[in-house]
């Protein structure tokens, strides 16, 4: 069934990051991005392999949302109904690039290119 | 003007008794507001310190992570983890959004930090995930030394 609410969230972030609104920045477990908003929640978003190919392990994609204790309030996954997992894939690409800045990183190069 | 006195002293005793208690008002006013002022410098300068002790502790975690010693970064994380909830609740009136987020962000990358090193030893980790450790705890105590001087600025703002 689908969880309305979690899929509004998931929109919500997705859309934010998108616009790039939200501070997205890497952590010291790879493949996982926090950001916090609002003074009193933290998201994070991480990539794992799913491990129940036996062959070729796929990469799969979470959104979770603490509150200021830790505590988790709900985690989505690309597999949870009404969750494309192309969107999910979107979002951890996005998020990936907003953390290490690497528009913006580009944009130096091409720079640096211009002045060649 | 003693006849006047004589006369009106009811008056006068009213008027003066009127002006003795606008001034009491003032005055009165006027300490009220250095109290709550001197109230908040040393709120705010408690607030710095403690500001300080979690800046402390982030940078022994960078020295001990370089040093390879993880149990002891570790057992800093585990303090740090702490201080920083403590430091949100205690002055959640007091801190900006933008510093809440700053310190919750810490206080996350904090855990995330404890994840890999509860797997064991520093030496062990690949350079990636030695990097990637390294990086984190290093912004973990940028971002609480910025916290501090925040917190000194403002305190030395309102002694001023």
């Amino acid at each position: 069934m689908e969880d309305t609410k979690a899929i509004e969230f998931f929109r919500g972030v997705l859309s934010k990051t998108r616009a790039g609104r939200i501070g997205w920045q890497p952590t010291a477990t790879e493949s996982a991005y926090i950001a916090a908003i609002g003074g009193k929640f933290i998201l994070s978003v991480w990539q794992y392999e799913y491990p129940d190919q036996e062959t070729f392990p796929f990469a799969r994609y979470s959104l979770a949302v603490k509150d200021q204790d830790g505590r988790v309030l709900t985690t989505i996954t690309s597999s949870d109904a009404g969750i494309a997992e192309g969107e999910m894939r979107e979002l951890y690409e996005l998020v990936s690039r907003q953390a290490f800045r690497v528009n913006e990183k580009i944009d130096q190069v091409l720079g640096e290119l211009s002045k060649l | 003007m003693s006849d006047f006195l004589a006369r009106n002293w009811g008056n006068v005793a009213s008027v003066a008794g009127l002006v003795f208690s606008i001034l009491a008002f003032v005055f009165s006013k006027r300490a009220s507001n250095a109290a709550q002022e001197a109230r908040n410098a040393v709120l705010l300068r408690s607030l710095s310190e403690e500001m300080n002790g979690a800046r402390g502790l982030a940078g022994e975690i960078v020295t001990y992570v370089s040093m390879g010693r993880g149990d002891f970064a570790l057992l800093r994380a585990n303090d740090l983890v702490n201080q920083t909830g403590y430091l949100l609740a205690r002055w959640d009136n007091k801190l900006s959004e933008e510093s809440k987020n700053k310190i919750l962000s810490a206080g996350e990358q904090l855990r995330r930090i404890q994840e890999v090193l509860t797997k064991g030893a520093v030496s062990n980790l690949r350079t990636k995930a030695k990097a990637e450790l390294s990086q984190a705890c290093q912004q973990v105590n940028a971002t609480l030394s910025e916290e501090y001087g925040r917190a000194v600025k403002t305190s030395e703002r309102e002694v001023t």
